[in-house]
């Protein structure tokens, strides 16, 4: 019979001790105790909430952690040397001098969190800047990273907003090349710069090649018979060679010929 | 509000009634603990005095039965009772009644707390309109579709109602 059996299966059903206890507990605290408390339940019933606060939480930590992480970075070298560290998500999330002159742009530039196109718009056309952006002068943007879709497509842009400006050089350069650059202090424009001069048998140290103009590296590197473009996009051995990507437009835009 | 005495009184004689009101509805322990809180709560609260120990019992389960609902209108849970929470104990049944605990608890729910009251309770369908705030003819209709999925989820199990 249906009526038996569900009798009997409901009969299996009975009330925890500790459930009546807990109730008991409840309602001495609740009603009996003088003081109201808090009932118990409602922090249980807000538990998937605060498990939703964890994980939004750990999300935001973990979000924070990649937004603050460098993927690549846009290496600007006149005499002043800047880098401007640039997040996956496009976002310049350090402006860091490596020199005293970059130090100085680099404190007056306000451009932290900016998406990298505007934040390079905003260099090129800072005052502070500006000053450096003489016919003499020689602007070398190395765009370095770890995913290099994210610096291609920097790059072509640093080059498409450069091309108005006479003596911009613009490079690629490797993951590897921008760790070796910042372990040694220097970024990776000057680094590269170094290397290249190196590699044309040029015997200067990194802290003579820091101090260094652009435009004296590129001069010393012609005298030498090297092609200051060809040679500074030449990977060190060391280097992997998958990350290495050239800009068919490194060559320098505008006044190019005064180099 | 009544004594500490009456509200213990009161959990020792009705929490299986509650207990197995909330099983057919609600999901685990931590609601199952937030419908008895709300019950004798609201029972100690309740000055009122009342008529039977019959009616008090009626009492008790239109206000578990409410506080149910209202749990389930709730965003934080779901709608489904796996079986295995509601049990009280494995291995405490003299009998396997999972199947027609199952068949039960996987009715819709306006049907459960016809089923309980009518089967389990004994009351009649006029007694169960009264506590579900329904019809009679409502409730015999609850009852005629409910019996009707019963047996067909219960075919093998049992073979008359």
């Amino acid at each position: 019979m249906m009526n038996e059996k569900l009798k009997e299966a409901f009969d299996q059903i009975h009330a925890e001790e500790s459930l009546k206890q807990h109730t008991r507990d409840y309602l001495a605290r609740e009603v009996y105790s003088g003081k109201r408390a808090h009932r118990s339940r409602p922090a249980r019933r807000l538990l998937p909430a605060a498990a939703a606060a964890c994980v939004l939480l750990a999300a935001g930590v973990c979000g924070g952690w990649m937004f603050f992480t460098p993927t690549a970075c846009i290496s600007i070298d006149v005499n002043p040397s800047l880098e401007l560290g640039i997040n996956r998500f496009d976002r310049i999330i350090s402006v860091k001098g490596y020199n005293e002159e970059g130090e100085a742009i680099a404190e007056a530039l306000d451009i932290r969190y900016m998406p990298y196109e505007e934040a390079v718009d905003a260099v090129l056309e800072s005052g502070e800047f500006a000053a450096y952006l003489t016919d003499d002068a020689a602007v070398t943007f190395t765009v370095a990273g770890r995913d290099t879709e994210q610096s291609s497509r920097i790059l072509g842009h640093v080059e498409r907003c450069t091309e108005g400006h006479a003596n911009t050089y613009c490079h690629a350069g490797t993951a590897g090349e921008m760790e070796d650059a910042h372990h040694a202090g220097m970024s990776v424009g000057k680094y590269r710069a170094w290397l290249a001069l190196r590699e044309a048998g040029l015997d200067l140290t990194q802290e003579e090649v820091q101090d260094m103009t652009m435009r004296q590296i590129r001069d010393l590197l012609e005298e030498a018979g090297a092609d200051p473009d060809a040679a500074a996009s030449s990977p060190p051995a060391d280097n992997e060679a998958g990350t290495h990507h050239r800009s068919e437009g490194q060559h320098g835009h505008g006044r190019h010929g005064n180099s | 509000m009544r004594s500490e005495a009456e509200a213990a009184r009161a959990i020792d004689l009705y929490a299986d009634t509650v207990k197995r009101i909330c099983m057919v509805h609600v999901k685990n322990e931590a609601d199952t603990e937030d419908i008895f809180q709300t019950v004798f709560l609201k029972y100690v609260l309740h000055t009122d005095a009342f008529a039977s120990p019959a009616h008090e019992k009626a009492w008790i389960i239109t206000v578990t039965v409410n506080a149910c609902r209202d749990l389930l209108r709730s965003v934080f849970r779901k709608k489904t009772v796996p079986l295995e929470k509601v049990k009280e104990k494995p291995g405490e049944e003299e009998a396997d009644h999972s199947e027609v605990l199952e068949a039960v608890l996987s009715l819709p729910e306006k049907y459960k707390d016809a089923v309980y009251l009518y089967y389990y309770e004994g009351y009649s369908a006029e007694e169960i309109g009264g506590i579900l705030g329904k019809k009679t003819n409502t409730v015999y209709t609850l009852l005629a579709r409910a019996r009707q999925m019963l047996r067909v989820k219960l075919e093998g199990v049992t073979d008359d109602e």
